[in-house]
């Protein structure tokens, strides 16, 4: 905030005056300045030009300020300002998981990713899910006072009202699920909303899908496929059975050296997330390796490798599953599956 | 300059402790306000967890005033939102601390509420406070300006590793590398997180800052879930004098109080502290100050989730045995008792006759307000 064009004789007071003097010529207020609310802090700096006003904190876009300049005759001047959103790159929704086109029935929960850290609030205002004639669905996620968040707000977690998806509880008969197979919907994210600085999405955000028969069975470790890696530099790619669940995707599974520990790479999640690759920081180093699946690994619908979603605790005479354990090795030129003779 | 002299500010600076500055003018380039104390002849120690360091602030703040009737601060919130140039919404008060000598209050504050998200995350979990306020008896609220300062400056050794997380909350345990802090026997005493095996910790170091800051670990039990805990650190925490030895008298989140005897408050040691109430779980303890009713001292507790909590301090000094299984019911050990004031934030002595709250009211106004010690 700029006085400018000030008479020299003016300037010249100001530059002789104290910083206090400054506060009293040039202050900014939220709203209409008050007896009892201070100004805004900041500092002020006189140029060539006028006298200058900078906020200690930037000025938050929506906010109105009146800004205030007393003139050594008592000339009072006052304008009031709104700071437009904050420069750089507006948010977009980078991808709403699961991918598919189809959704089971009985999903359990949907990931929205941002491209940046978001403003969590009023997050469940900002996201509906939309039915064909584009009224909300009522009471299809749990809501959630703003949002369920990842640590740094760039994924919002939407869980499908579990109450609603889960058989035999009061929700779910009254209301019936919250998707019905057959039937086409749209996820859809306000352009309102806005990240962490202020600014609003780039534009509005709209992901449609069908629904499919519920999925009330478990994934099965026999059906995953392990390719492995080309070469030194080149990816083991694990092809899965069906869609599994994103998020819980890059977290329980790993690859590990002959010794047990795990290895530190980056990971890939892709095509419909049916396929998981990985590659190690620095290439891989020929050896044994295996791919390890940790049994609470779901898919869409909350099944588990160890047991369906909605059924009761497995006894504990059951024997726990243990992690998936799929071996392969890598040689020097390149890489063959753990049963297959090497070259 | 006369060679005595020189040699003789030689011999000072080897005094000071690794990591420790004397006294300077200057900016002090602190992160973040995590927690507030003040020491003798108004000095405002300045606990920067982000930092791992405490600043002690020579803000020339000396001019002794008496309380008689001191008056509410209405609407705080929306007075600092004014300040910060922002909205009610997004400020948030860190810590408060009165400067016994001229009783006026200090905040530390920021415009960081937009990224709290769950009810059990605390104002230094979501954002570091980077604004000091005054609030002085006319009730003005002025930010304190520390271009240029008069400050003194320690490292704590081995603040907790800000990769560390809190499993439960997911955020940094660095958050809590400074919880509490307060200035007893000659020394500042720093509750928070380090980066030692167990991770609980107290901090002590002689001030004006001198020799090595002593690292002390801590254990307790609680009694609310019955296990022993090493890396919740201490919420809140004051000196009382039991059986004539300085203790320190320590509330833990879920909401146990544990005694730990100073005296074995030594640099590498690891103490197991005697937990000797459990007042209710599902609640943070604020802030914990000792007042005194007609002679009586009373130890006055603000809570996150509870009402504010009085106990004596002579049931703990005669208190016998310590807490070590799972309390039934809800609270066990040593007799509490309960004061209408629920959403107190921050608390601290105003004067001998007051407190003073940082309370978040029915209709959610934010206040400073005077409590009277005849309540307690």
């Amino acid at each position: 905030m700029s006085v400018l064009g000030l008479p020299a004789a003016e300037l010249d007071r100001l530059e002789r005056g104290t910083r206090a003097a400054l506060a009293d010529a040039l202050s900014v207020h939220v709203g209409e300045p008050a007896p009892d609310r201070p100004a805004v802090l900041g500092t002020h700096a006189i140029d060539a030009e006028g006298l200058r006003f900078l906020p200690r904190l930037p000025f938050v876009p929506g906010v109105g300020y009146t800004a205030r300049f007393t003139a050594a005759d008592g000339t009072l001047l006052e304008h009031r300002f709104e700071v437009g959103a904050a420069q750089g790159r507006r948010p977009t929704v980078v991808g709403v998981f699961p991918s598919g086109e189809a959704l089971p029935e009985n999903a359990l929960r949907l990931y929205v990713r941002f491209s940046q850290p978001m403003d969590a609030r009023d997050a469940h205002r900002r996201v509906h899910l939309l039915d064909e004639a584009g009224s909300d669905v009522p009471l299809a996620f749990v809501e959630i006072a703003h949002g369920l968040w990842d640590p740094g707000q760039t994924r919002l977690t939407l869980l499908f009202h579990p109450g609603r998806v889960k058989r035999g509880i009061a929700p779910g008969e009254r209301l019936g699920p919250p998707l019905r197979a057959g039937r086409t919907y749209r996820l859809t994210v306000d352009a309102a909303m806005t990240d962490a600085a202020g600014r609003p999405l780039a534009e509005a955000f709209a992901r449609p899908f069908t629904v499919s028969a519920p999925d009330r069975e478990s994934p099965r470790a026999e059906h995953i496929r392990v390719g492995p890696p080309r070469g030194l530099r080149t990816p083991v790619v694990v092809d899965l059975p069906e869609p599994l669940d994103e998020a819980l995707l890059e977290r329980l599974v790993w690859v590990e050296d002959e010794s047990g520990v795990r290895v530190e790479g980056k990971v890939e999640v892709g095509s419909g997330e049916t396929r998981w690759s990985f590659e190690p920081a620095g290439g891989w180093s020929p050896g044994r390796y295996a791919v390890r699946v940790h049994p609470a690994l779901e898919d869409r619908a909350g099944n588990r490798f160890d047991r369906v979603f909605d059924r009761e605790a497995p006894a504990s005479s059951e024997a726990a599953m243990e992690t998936i354990r799929l071996p392969f090795r890598v040689a020097s030129t390149g890489a063959v599956l753990e049963k297959a003779p090497a070259p | 300059m006369p060679k005595a002299v020189s040699l003789l500010l030689v011999a000072l600076t080897f005094a000071a402790p690794a990591g420790a500055s004397a006294f300077s003018v200057g900016k002090p380039e602190i992160r973040s306000m995590s927690a507030l104390a003040f020491g003798p002849e108004g000095v405002l120690f300045v606990g920067d967890g982000k930092t791992g360091a405490v600043f002690a602030l020579d803000l020339g703040d000396t001019t002794a005033r008496a309380v008689e009737e001191p008056k509410e601060l209405v609407d705080v919130e929306g007075k600092l939102a004014a300040l910060l140039g922002g909205t009610p919404a997004d400020v948030m008060v860190h810590d408060l601390a009165v400067n016994p000598i001229s009783k006026n209050a200090y905040l530390a504050v920021s415009r960081g509420r937009a990224a709290w998200t769950d009810r059990w995350l605390l104002p230094n979990d979501v954002a570091d406070a980077s604004v000091l306020v005054r609030a002085d008896a006319d009730g003005r609220l002025t930010a304190v300006d520390l271009g240029s300062v008069r400050f003194a400056k320690v490292a704590l050794p081995r603040p907790v590793d800000p990769a560390k997380q809190v499993e439960w909350k997911k955020v940094s345990l660095r958050a809590d590398a400074i919880t509490h802090m307060a200035y007893a026997d000659g020394s500042l005493w720093i509750a928070g997180l380090s980066n030692e095996e167990f991770a609980a910790t107290l901090w002590r170091v002689k001030y004006p800052f001198e020799g090595p800051v002593a690292i002390t670990t801590l254990e307790n039990f609680h009694g609310a879930h019955g296990k022993y805990e090493t890396e919740a650190p201490i919420r809140a925490f004051v000196h009382y004098p039991l059986k004539g030895r300085l203790h320190v008298l320590a509330a833990y989140l879920c909401t146990p109080l544990v005694t730990f005897p100073t005296d074995e408050v030594k640099d590498g040691r690891h103490l197991r502290g005697r937990t000797i109430g459990e007042f209710g779980s599902g609640n943070y303890p604020l802030d914990m100050v000792v007042v005194k009713n007609e002679g009586r001292d009373r130890l006055v507790i603000a809570n996150s989730n509870l009402p504010l909590m009085v106990v004596d301090p002579k049931d703990v000094e005669s208190f016998e045995g310590e807490i070590t299984k799972e309390v039934e019911g809800y609270t066990g050990g040593v007799r509490v008792e309960y004061r209408s004031g629920t959403g107190i934030q921050q608390l601290d002595n105003l004067g001998e006759g007051h407190v003073l709250t940082l309370v978040r009211l029915n209709g959610g106004r934010l206040d400073l307000a005077p409590l009277s010690v005849r309540r307690f």
